[in-house]
């Protein structure tokens, strides 16, 4: 159990989930993959069952499932194929002796089904599941379980359904009894009696399915690394910017999948404060502060690209007071904007962002500050 | 550790992380306590994880809040330096309205960033991983996953599992996906349920059809318990019955609070914590015990008949369905507000009588 097995493939991308009998493996020369095949030490004590050499079988068969994924070689495979099959008779076995037919009709169709589907179906790794077993059916006040059924997931007709009569509910207490193992939290005696089989074979699905979660994980890693990196580096956008970008890309976000940020960001009456430079004004106004709004824009967050159509206002004594032009958003920081007004006295500007480039920054913004107090 | 694993997520508002499994423990405590369950203590019987969103919307509320009174700073300065006074107080005011510190707008507006805005996106995917990295921690110890949602984590709740779980999930692709014939869910609570009014917002799977539910071979989750409270207002409009598969309905009619929406008042009734305890569990009352637990439970109600109380509220209830996206928000919170204007006169009133 403590083994650590741990094997270092090069020249393999992405194996995790390459079925078992598969000979086809998606490869990446650039890359290595590391798997650990090991359960960690506190494994079996989450796993209390009485049947404690089939949980043994499960582990051993489990550590090789978890190699064999790696198709090192077909006969490594078929070596797995053939201990799978052992360990799924054993366990079948132990299931109709917990589950009898005598009690529950017809439940060994049921062990029967399982079984063809772990040693029948080897390429998918859906099929490495397990028998499920749950209550349903709860009914009244105060609630009261009614039925208890088996399945498995992967086949909706496999399901058996069992009222739960006191015949029953005596027969489960009783394996839980002989079982001698502390009362489980959670479950009912059929629950806690079905529970001693699962976590006894539990093993053998346990290092694969981590794989297949964990695998899971990480694209889901990936898509909050983009979000983050979004938040962190895309343009500050209004409600009412987010709102326009959600609904342009309401099918990216309305998909019956996970999503990554918009790839771009738009603008929708964007409100500016600007430093703007009015070459024909009078001497000391040239440079002055101005309000501005960007009626629609656009912006490449990724590149740190964008362009957008402002206005800006301020009253003015020999100018227009309103100028219309546009404005180009550079590294999602910075934006400069040329601005036309009707009687040719035009502008340039920036915001105070930009003011950065030219000199301190507070120094600037203090300097405009006092100029208009 | 062979707990069952509870994954909690709340509801619209701001929360400090841990408040929500502080509540809900609470709320199932007290109903234990109720129903003569000596020395019950729900943490020592089941593992709880929580989502916490609201984090989150707190800092982008805020954000924009900054945005918005950096915009109006400016405006003050420039006040009679090419601004008028009026156009100056009018753009203020607009601004700093984004501030409003008041518990109704606080809920307004996690409703419009989550249902309209792609930061919704963005608590799904931190969502997801959290299912996830839950999903990880059960398999270690052949554990059950149950999760229980209030309110707007409702919506969270079921959307995130309509784009995380599917039939026939493409591992291979970069696409996360759960494939609901190896994973599924124990059982999903919805309690306020919210869903359907934020699919008018967002769009993205009815939840009257989609594949959160417990239908066998078509559903993510094996149980699906819907509760409501009928005099919680955020429940009546776009309500959620979908009655298929493995579904139940608990409609509870106690009051003892004004605040019906509330999560621990949910917990603590008789109906929704002895449904819980016996799925969860697997705790069977005896008739004893429950009718012990509903006289304890009534003796802290407000003294008033269900029958009246529905005809107090019944004009706020039964407005018409709409379709119409702001209309339906108008009509939650205007209904929420007038609710709890009349419900704070109610108790009152059977205070003083």
């Amino acid at each position: 159990m403590d083994n650590k097995l741990t094997l270092i493939i090069s020249a393999i991308a992405f194996l995790s989930f390459t079925p078992l009998s598969n000979a086809e493996v998606e490869t990446d020369e650039n890359k290595s993959v590391t798997i650990d095949c090991n359960y960690g030490e506190d494994y079996l004590k989450n796993l209390p069952t009485n049947l404690v050499e089939l949980q043994q079988k499960a582990v051993k068969v489990g550590q090789k499932i978890c190699l064999s994924s790696l198709m090192i070689s077909p006969s490594e495979s078929i070596s797995v194929s053939a201990e799978l099959i052992y360990l799924a008779k054993v366990a079948r076995k132990e299931f109709d002796k917990l589950f009898p037919d005598a009690i529950f009709q017809d439940i060994s169709k049921l062990s029967e089904s399982w079984f063809h589907q772990i040693t029948n179906k080897k390429n998918d790794y859906r099929n490495f599941a397990l028998i499920e077993a749950t209550k349903t059916k709860i009914e009244g006040m105060p609630p009261r379980a009614k039925e208890f059924e088996f399945e498995l997931y992967s086949d909706t007709n496999s399901i058996k359904k069992y009222t739960l009569t006191e015949k029953r509910k005596d027969h489960c207490r009783m394996i839980i009894e002989n079982a001698s193992i502390p009362p489980l939290s959670g479950g009912q005696d059929c629950e806690n009696a079905f529970g001693l089989w699962g976590k006894a074979v539990s093993p053998f699905q346990y290092l694969y399915t981590n794989r297949v979660l964990e695998e899971n994980g990480k694209k889901i890693t990936k898509l909050q690394g983009q979000w983050k990196t979004f938040i962190k580096d895309s343009r500050y956008q209004t409600p009412l910017d987010v709102w326009a970008t959600t609904a342009w890309y309401s099918d990216q976000f309305k998909s019956h999948h996970l999503t990554g940020p918009p790839p771009t960001q738009l603008f929708l009456f964007h409100p500016v404060v600007v430093y703007e430079h009015l070459p024909d004004a009078d001497k000391g106004s040239k440079e002055d502060v101005s309000i501005g709004i960007e009626w629609v824009g656009v912006n490449w967050w990724r590149s740190g690209f964008g362009l957008s159509v402002t206005s800006v206002y301020k009253d003015r004594k020999n100018q227009p007071s309103v100028g219309t032009g546009a404005t180009f958003h550079i590294k999602n920081k910075y934006s400069i904007g040329y601005i036309y007004r009707d009687d040719g006295d035009n502008s340039i500007f920036f915001n105070i962002d930009l003011l950065e480039w030219f000199g301190d920054k507070d120094d600037k913004y203090n300097k405009y500050k006092v100029s208009i107090e | 550790m062979s707990k069952p694993i509870v994954l909690v997520i709340h509801g619209m508002g701001s929360h400090e992380p841990g408040d929500l499994k502080k509540q809900i423990s609470e709320g199932l405590n007290e109903a234990a306590q109720n129903f003569g369950l000596n020395d019950f203590d729900i943490n020592e019987k089941v593992e709880f994880f929580q989502f916490n969103y609201s984090t989150y919307l707190d800092e982008i509320r805020q954000r924009d809040a900054n945005h918005a009174s950096s915009i109006a700073e400016h405006l003050k300065l420039l006040q009679g330096h090419g601004l008028g006074e009026n156009i100056v107080t009018k753009l203020t005011k607009f601004f700093a309205d984004f501030d409003e510190d008041d518990m109704l707008y606080t809920h307004w507006m996690d409703v419009v960033y989550y249902g309209l805005m792609f930061w919704g996106e963005k608590i799904r995917v931190d969502f997801a991983k959290k299912i996830n990295d839950v999903m990880i921690e059960a398999n270690k110890g052949h554990r059950d996953v149950h999760i229980i949602a209030h309110s707007l984590g409702t919506a969270v709740a079921h959307d995130t599992l309509a784009k995380l779980f599917r039939k026939d999930a493409d591992i291979i692709s970069e696409v996360p996906g759960l494939d609901i014939a190896k994973f599924k869910i124990k059982s999903l609570w919805t309690v306020a349920n919210v869903s359907r009014l934020l699919n008018l917002l967002n769009d993205i799977a009815d939840p009257n059809k989609s594949i959160v539910n417990a239908i066998d071979g078509d559903g993510c989750s094996k149980y699906l318990v819907n509760v409501r409270n009928i005099f919680d207002p955020f429940t009546w409009v776009k309500q959620y019955n979908r009655d298929e598969g493995k579904y139940q309905l608990l409609e509870v009619d106690t009051v003892r609070h004004w605040n019906t929406h509330d999560i621990k008042e949910y917990m603590a009734t008789p109906q929704v914590s002895s449904y819980i305890f016996a799925y969860i569990l697997g705790i069977e009352l005896s008739d004893s015990q429950w009718n012990a637990g509903i006289t304890k439970h009534a003796e802290t109600s407000i003294n008033k008949p269900v029958e009246e109380l529905k005809v107090a509220f019944e004009d706020l209830q039964n407005k018409p369905d709409t379709v119409d996206k702001i209309e339906a928000l108008e009509q939650m919170f205007t209904s929420a507000k007038e609710f709890k204007q009349r419900m704070e006169e109610i108790i009152e009133e059977t205070d003083n009588g």
